[in-house]
């Protein structure tokens, strides 16, 4: 069941995203620091005037001190376009009692509540399995403004996870079609081979995208003997089949597997410098915005 | 500990079963995983998994199961009880008549009655009694209580009859009482006869407490009335003898008057020589009435000085015979002429008609069988080959007698059964209300020659074979005329107004159809009650009347018992009997092992377990539903 109500929303008022270097072509209410334009509200510099300029923008006082025509210059102002790429494979839904679908799908809504309040742009990907000849991903409606803030959820609603992932594919994919790059918010579980999520995410970087990953986490994949002590493994995936019986060195064999496979991700993120986070299923969500996503970087008090 | 129903042990295999579900469940249930990217690193163990490991909820369930059968099995702990217990007494007083004679100023029942109080009031509190008197037959009057003051409330109620006794078979039957559940206990006899006369073994008599009562012979009683009066003889025919016997070991003297109806036909003074009799014979009565003998002595006993007899009245008889044979009716004739108040009307098969016939006649039917119903006891003789009642079978000649019932009144004093003359018989089909009298045997069956029985509520008989020509009247065949004369008797009704003769102690049967409804009784002592059970116990001497709308008659009980009026009672045994008086004994402490079964636990058990498992889920479901 979905945490996301008016008053979760109202507490994520006070957040905004912090981006790093992502920036887009159309004015917006982002303030780029260093980034400088000839009309605005905060200032920034001065340049020596050159014809064409604003009159109105020329500082007289600094005319009357230097005896040379200079102008003030402002802070830019543009809007970012935000990219949210879900991931919609059936290892997001599986074990279900963890409910890690739900779980993401609620951060993606919360995520893009904090984007459209700022009224940037926000593209949601689902990315899916290829179907006949379609592209491996879904693309909701582009949100600009809070108002529009409703159709998220509902978008998101008509998701559920199923086949495989197809992460390195989809984001390929899509980044080849897109003009405008942004900030690029990756949700996944990230259950792949160390340098098939690697492959994928360099690839947006390398199409401009400003990356930051977020990596969903079972609870029962962090503690497998709360779901079973022996038994047969079926991956909901590849179907394929594996008798397990837990015992404490197998236990012990799991979680250095995937202690290995996170760290490997998350050192793997600092390198590029991408910013990483890891969000496990029975933690807070408004904890994980306000307190987890703002220690890493991810978002930040207004 | 142990179990008290072996035949549910299979449903233990039901804990296979459940472990068999369990194994297809796990082999079944896949555990979904969203990669298995994470668990190659694990080494696959797929007989570790596959075998059985029983989880929390397999234990509840097996738990349970167990208990639900536990408790079919009915699972029982030997426990050691302890209790306190008294002991066991079993009081036997003798009523018979012989306790009524007098010794002193009391009764022999008295001092006996006396003796049980002390012995009762010197038991324990704890201690239980049962209180059987004897007389003729034993009655319990009271079971096993530790109420002492209803025993000698019951004591102090109980009256001796006017019968003999029988203290062996209320022995025994205390002796019954007494080993019933395995627990011992102590017999108490309280009577005038001697140890030595009982009919017991000696472990038996060993273990008596007894108290013997009596010392006095002191008794002269009437031994017996016999009143000689046949059905056919009339009352100034008949002759009554009345045998009076002196019991006591020095002469004693006395009066015998002997009444008819209230008037005194006989005084006679007499004085008896020790432990001897005399007879009285007295005849030409002038009317037909009660007879009542009595004699007039000063003795300790004198429930056996008074005896009553009837003598009846002789009434008209007649015998139809329907014959079509000449030499028999002239032999009937002349056998009916030789019976005194006996007419004989003699009928053709064609001239007889049923309405001609009387209730109180006697129809003999010789080679012949009426198509209509006969309303009067009747008696076929060789009955044609085709008849409606007992049609024949076979013809036979020449045919041996090999049984008879003797205890039948028609054969009752009838000697050389088997010497009947039979030289033609017919095999007759025996009837479902008749009942064999006389029989032969061929190689598959019994063949019926005489039988009697019951039809249409009146009495009949029928002789298979022939009577021959002058048999009847012939000096050689006596059994045969008697035969004959005794089935009259039988056949000829009973007077209903003329009493019934029964001794004391036995049971009078009211006969069907008397039906105990309405009827009342007038015993010869107490009050006239009504009566609800078709026998009457006759525990008195003296005159019972029976009154009712469909049936009156009238009882005379006499004590002719040998036994009970000789009081002495003298001890065959040259050895005097030991008496053994049996101290007061504390209770005991017993401790047995008394089975408890907790079957019924266990089913609480599985209860209180479903209920915690439910109490389990329920959270769970709400834990669940919450995250």
């Amino acid at each position: 069941m979905s945490v996301i109500d008016s008053t979760f929303l109202r507490q994520l008022d006070r957040l905004r995203v912090r981006v790093r270097t992502a920036r887009g072509l159309r004015p917006g209410e982002t303030q780029i620091p260093r980034s400088t334009q000839a009309w605005g509200i905060e200032f920034e510099s001065y340049k020596d005037y050159s014809p064409g300029d604003d009159f109105r923008y020329v500082d007289w006082n600094a005319v009357g001190r230097l005896n040379q025509l200079v102008v003030r210059t402002f802070t830019a102002e543009r809007e970012i376009p935000y990219y949210l790429f879900f991931d919609t494979s059936a290892s997001m839904g599986a074990p279900a009692i963890d409910q890690k679908f739900m779980f993401a799908s609620d951060l993606a809504t919360a995520l893009g509540y904090v984007i459209v309040n700022n009224n940037d742009p926000l593209r949601l990907v689902a990315l899916t399995a290829p179907d006949k000849g379609q592209p491996p991903f879904r693309v909701a409606p582009v949100l600009r403004h809070r108002s529009q803030f409703s159709r998220l959820p509902a978008f998101l609603a008509t998701l559920t996870p199923q086949g495989k992932t197809y992460l390195r594919e989809a984001l390929r994919s899509y980044a080849e079609q897109t003009r405008e790059p942004g900030v690029a918010f990756v949700v996944s579980d990230f259950l792949l081979e160390v340098p098939v999520y690697e492959e994928a995410l360099l690839l947006l970087k390398a199409h401009g995208y400003e990356v930051k990953a977020i990596r969903v986490l079972g609870a029962a994949e962090q503690s497998p003997e709360k779901l079973f002590r022996h038994g047969k493994l079926y991956d909901v995936e590849d179907g394929r089949e594996r008798w397990i019986s837990l015992s404490k060195v197998h236990l012990q064999q799991y979680h250095e597997a995937l202690q290995a496979h996170l760290t490997a991700l998350q050192q793997f993120c600092h390198r590029h410098q991408m910013l990483y986070a890891q969000v496990s299923t029975d933690m807070n969500l408004a904890t994980v915005l306000s307190e987890e996503f703002t220690r890493v970087g991810l978002l930040a008090f207004r | 500990m142990g179990i008290l129903n072996p035949a549910a042990l299979p449903l233990l295999a039901l804990l296979g079963i459940l472990i068999l579900i369990y194994l297809r469940e796990r082999w079944r249930t896949r555990i979904e995983v969203p990669s298995l990217l994470l668990w190659n690193v694990v080494k696959e163990d797929k007989a570790r998994v596959r075998r059985f490991t029983p989880s929390l909820l397999f234990l509840l369930q097996a738990l349970l199961l167990a208990l639900l059968i536990g408790g079919v099995l009915h699972p029982f702990r030997s426990q050691i009880v302890s209790e306190t217990r008294g002991n066991r007494h079993i009081l036997v007083i003798d009523t018979s008549a012989s306790m009524q004679a007098r010794e002193g100023r009391m009764q022999r029942f008295d001092l006996a009655r006396d003796q049980a109080k002390k012995v009762v009031q010197s038991f324990n509190m704890l201690d239980e009694v049962m209180l059987i008197s004897v007389s003729t037959r034993p009655i319990v009057v009271s079971g096993l209580t530790k109420d002492h003051l209803l025993i000698l409330h019951l004591l102090e109620t109980l009256k001796p009859v006017d019968t003999g006794t029988n203290l062996d078979l209320g022995i025994e039957l205390a002796l019954a009482q007494r080993d019933r559940e395995g627990r011992q206990g102590q017999i108490y006899v309280f009577t005038d006869e001697p140890k030595n006369v009982l009919n017991l073994s000696a472990d038996k008599l060993k273990d008596l407490a007894y108290y013997r009562v009596g010392k006095t012979d002191d008794n002269l009683g009437l031994a017996a009335l016999h009143l000689h009066q046949n059905p056919f003889q009339s009352y100034s025919q008949a002759q009554a003898y009345v045998i009076v016997r002196n019991y006591a070991a020095r002469p004693k003297g006395g009066t015998l008057t002997v009444h008819l109806n209230e008037k005194q036909i006989l005084r006679r003074e007499f004085t008896l020589p020790a432990r001897e009799a005399t007879s009285f014979s007295v005849k030409g009565f002038e009317s037909p009435g009660k007879l009542v003998a009595q004699i007039e002595t000063n003795d300790a006993l004198s429930v056996d000085d008074r005896a009553w007899a009837w003598l009846a009245e002789l009434r008209d008889r007649r015998l139809v015979l329907v014959s079509g044979v000449k030499g028999l009716q002239e032999e009937i004739l002349r056998v009916s002429q030789a019976i005194p108040g006996l007419t004989l009307t003699t009928l053709t098969p064609d001239a007889f008609s049923s309405a001609e016939i009387r209730p109180q006649d006697v129809v003999l039917f010789h080679q012949v069988v009426p198509s209509s119903t006969v309303l009067a006891n009747s008696l076929y003789v060789f009955p044609q080959p085709q008849n409606p009642l007992f049609p024949a079978v076979a013809e036979a000649e020449d045919v041996s007698i090999l049984d008879w019932r003797q205890e039948h009144e028609i054969l009752q004093n009838l000697h050389y059964v088997d010497a009947l003359p039979l030289k033609k018989a017919r095999v007759l089909a025996l009837p479902s209300w008749a009942q064999v009298l006389i029989s032969s045997r061929t190689k598959n069956s019994e063949v019926p020659l005489a039988f009697t029985g019951e039809k249409d509520g009146h009495r009949v008989a029928c002789l298979a074979f022939d009577l021959g020509k002058g048999n009847l009247t012939n000096s050689d065949n006596m059994t045969l005329l008697l035969l004959f004369l005794n089935t009259m008797r039988w056949l000829f009704p009973a007077d209903p107004a003329t009493p019934t003769l029964v001794p004391t102690g036995e049971a009078f049967f009211l006969p069907p159809g008397a039906g105990p409804d309405s009827l009342r009784l007038l015993p010869p002592q107490g009050e006239e009650q009504k009566i609800d059970t078709d026998v009457i116990e006759v525990d008195h001497v003296g005159e019972y009347r029976l009154s009712g709308s469909r049936y009156r008659t009238t009882l005379y009980a006499n004590l002719f018992d040998e036994h009970e009026s000789d009081i002495g009672r003298r001890d065959d045994d040259s050895q005097p009997v030991a008496v053994k008086h049996v101290d007061a004994q504390a209770p005991q402490e017993l401790t047995k092992m008394v089975p408890m079964e907790f079957g019924r636990i266990l089913y609480y058990g599985a209860a209180g377990l479903i209920l915690l498992e439910w109490l389990y889920a329920l959270r769970r479901y709400y834990r669940t539903s919450r995250v």
